[in-house]
């Protein structure tokens, strides 16, 4: 089946610096974490796909167009929300959507309905009739989703519909884009700076990194393989790491309470155990565990060190 | 249960309607414009400056009207083009009010990426806010003469017989939309550069009433030539429309009509390229 969209070597500079340097991936059907941290060029690859802004090299394919000929009819079939939730504030939630949709090719009709629609369906529906100025940052983000679902787009692009957003705000948006991707079935890419949050609602993920694709693939392949070992202790993890290291075990301690050892690890039981009573140190827990992708990837990290 | 008692599906639907293109979005935008900046669809407060403006330029040609009642056969009242000096100011706080109200908020709030990435870009965003201003300013630009030229049409002061009356109605509405294209093309340029409304307004009632100033420190103290009138953008759309009424109003204005012309399409194309160039950095952005 073709991918939803691929880049192949895509670079854009911004006068001399080189934003993108060199990225290639394939979005596949599902949901996708764009991952990196700002100024990464998360932003800069949503413009491209949308066809806002000109790749300076390589090629990019949405839906089987190319972004900057296809002009308006691709850019009707994909929905997108800025960063930027700072809608003018007398407009009611409703409104806001409505005309989104009409700006989208909507006629009007559909659009005054499919406007109600899918704001009852991102959770505002007894909300729909107020101005935007009187919500909360996490009905505003929902209003922004909103309009980005309206016209039923085959491709959602999301730039980090979580800023501004408290834990449990956070939690819900997060679970919301789920539903989105899997009962309602959008294609869904979501980009953010958290690695947790990508994790928690991504199928696949793609990685920037200073421009490029540091890592992309499928969560589960990504954690998939040989667990690692994780080992909680009362305090003295980071030394218990340095003794395990000498001892040729690539260990990492996030904090002094707990580190985890990648796979290849045999012996290393025996090994910690060794090592706790040499060093008296209090052990707590010891198990193959699953790690999160962020110990994965600083697991990784380590071991190439 | 009822046997016709039905489930009612609530769940979201995927659209399987009609997908129009661009025109149907720059008028959707157009229209949407032009309903946001009188305050249609909006609380109290975004209703009131410019209804109460409205009526301003409008009360000179029912006053006018009234008088005509009045007034015996072949008493010389007010010209078409002479209604302009009575509400100039009107227009100039209504263009001041509306210009920055139909562009600011948009790149204030951070919209306009939203609309980069609809039917249209920035070129067809800018093409539908110009129509509304023009539209916009339409309203007092055209309509009170109409009402003027119906008022004394209607009590035996107006134009005699049905060719003469055309042309009249023609010349007013060229005369109204002369004024709206220059006043709203400028106003919506000078907005353009800041995402504030204030600023804006005060942008562009300094700017017509600099322009005066400057001619006639140019024109004074400096003695230069006719020609720097036309930097004048208060008195030269008025001079124009004067002329398309086949009359002569400002005297530091007595320049041929072609210049005059060419002058003011000069001002509305400078106009256009600020804009365009203003948008298409936003584009790039």
């Amino acid at each position: 089946m073709a991918p939803i969209a691929s880049a192949s070597h895509v670079q854009r500079r911004f006068g001399r610096v080189l934003a993108l340097s060199d990225v290639s991936f394939e979005l596949e059907k599902g949901v996708t974490g764009l991952l990196g941290a700002n100024g990464s060029g998360k932003t800069t690859l949503i413009s491209l796909l949308l066809g806002v802004l000109r790749p300076h090299g390589g090629t990019l394919q949405v839906l089987g167009m190319d972004p900057l000929k296809a002009g308006h009819k691709l850019r009707q079939r994909i929905g997108y929300a800025p960063e930027d939730d700072r809608f003018p504030p007398d407009v009611k939630a409703n409104e806001l959507v409505r005309h989104f949709a009409e700006m989208r090719g909507i006629p009007r009709k559909s659009a005054v309905v499919r406007a109600s629609e899918v704001l009852f369906e991102v959770g505002l529906g007894e909300e729909r009739f107020r101005p935007i100025g009187t919500m909360s940052t996490g009905q505003r983000q929902r209003v922004k989703l909103a309009q980005a679902l309206v016209h039923d787009p085959e491709l959602v692009l999301l730039d980090e519909p979580t800023n501004g957003l408290d834990p449990i705000q956070r939690d819900d948006m997060l679970a919301l884009v789920r539903r989105i991707g899997t009962d309602l079935g959008f294609t869904v890419m979501i980009s953010s700076h958290l690695l947790g949050e990508v994790e928690q609602v991504s199928d696949n993920i793609i990685m920037l990194e200073g421009g490029r694709v540091a890592r992309s693939g499928s969560v589960a392949t990504l954690l998939g393989g040989e667990a690692p070992l994780v080992v909680e202790v009362v305090s003295g993890a980071k030394s218990l790491a340095e003794h395990l290291a000498r001892k040729g075990f690539a260990a990492v301690a996030k904090d002094d309470l707990r580190l985890a050892v990648p796979p290849p690890n045999d012996g290393i039981e025996d090994a910690v155990v060794a090592a706790v009573v040499e060093l008296d140190i209090e052990l707590r827990r010891m198990e193959h565990g699953q790690a999160t992708l962020g110990e994965l990837f600083d697991l990784e990290e380590a071991s190439a060190r | 249960m009822s046997a016709q008692a039905q489930i009612a599906d609530r769940r979201f639907q995927h659209y399987l309607g009609p997908r129009l293109g661009v025109a149907y979005s720059f008028l959707a935008l157009l229209l949407h414009s032009v309903r946001w900046v009188v305050g249609l669809g909006r609380s109290a407060r975004y209703k009131i400056v410019p209804f109460i403006v409205i009526a301003i330029a409008y009360l000179p040609s029912l006053v006018l009207v009234v008088i005509a009642t009045v007034a015996p056969p072949g008493t010389p009242l007010p010209g078409y083009a002479d209604y302009y000096g009575f509400v100039i100011p009107s227009i100039y706080i209504f263009v001041a009010l509306t210009a920055p109200e139909l562009i600011c908020p948009d790149r204030r709030h951070g919209t306009l990426r939203m609309y980069w990435t609809s039917n249209l870009g920035p070129f067809t965003y800018l093409a539908a806010k110009l129509a509304a201003i023009w539209v916009v300013l339409s309203i007092v630009t055209v309509g009170p003469v109409l009402i003027q030229l119906f008022g004394y049409s209607l009590f035996g002061q107006g134009p005699h017989g049905l060719t003469e009356g055309l042309w009249t109605f023609v010349h007013i509405v060229g005369g109204g939309l002369t004024l709206a294209v220059f006043f709203g093309s400028i106003a919506l340029a000078v907005s353009s550069l800041t995402d504030r409304n204030a600023f804006a307004s005060a942008g562009i009632i300094l700017g017509f009433i600099l322009s005066g100033a400057a001619l006639g420190i140019l024109q004074g103290p400096l003695k230069a030539p006719a020609w720097v009138a036309l930097v004048n953008v208060n008195q030269l759309p008025q001079e124009l429309v004067n002329r398309i009424h086949g009359a002569h109003g400002f005297t530091t204005l007595d320049l041929p009509t072609w210049e005059l012309s060419a002058a003011a399409a000069g001002w509305v194309v400078a106009a256009i390229a600020v804009l365009a160039y203003r948008y298409w950095s936003e584009g790039r952005r």
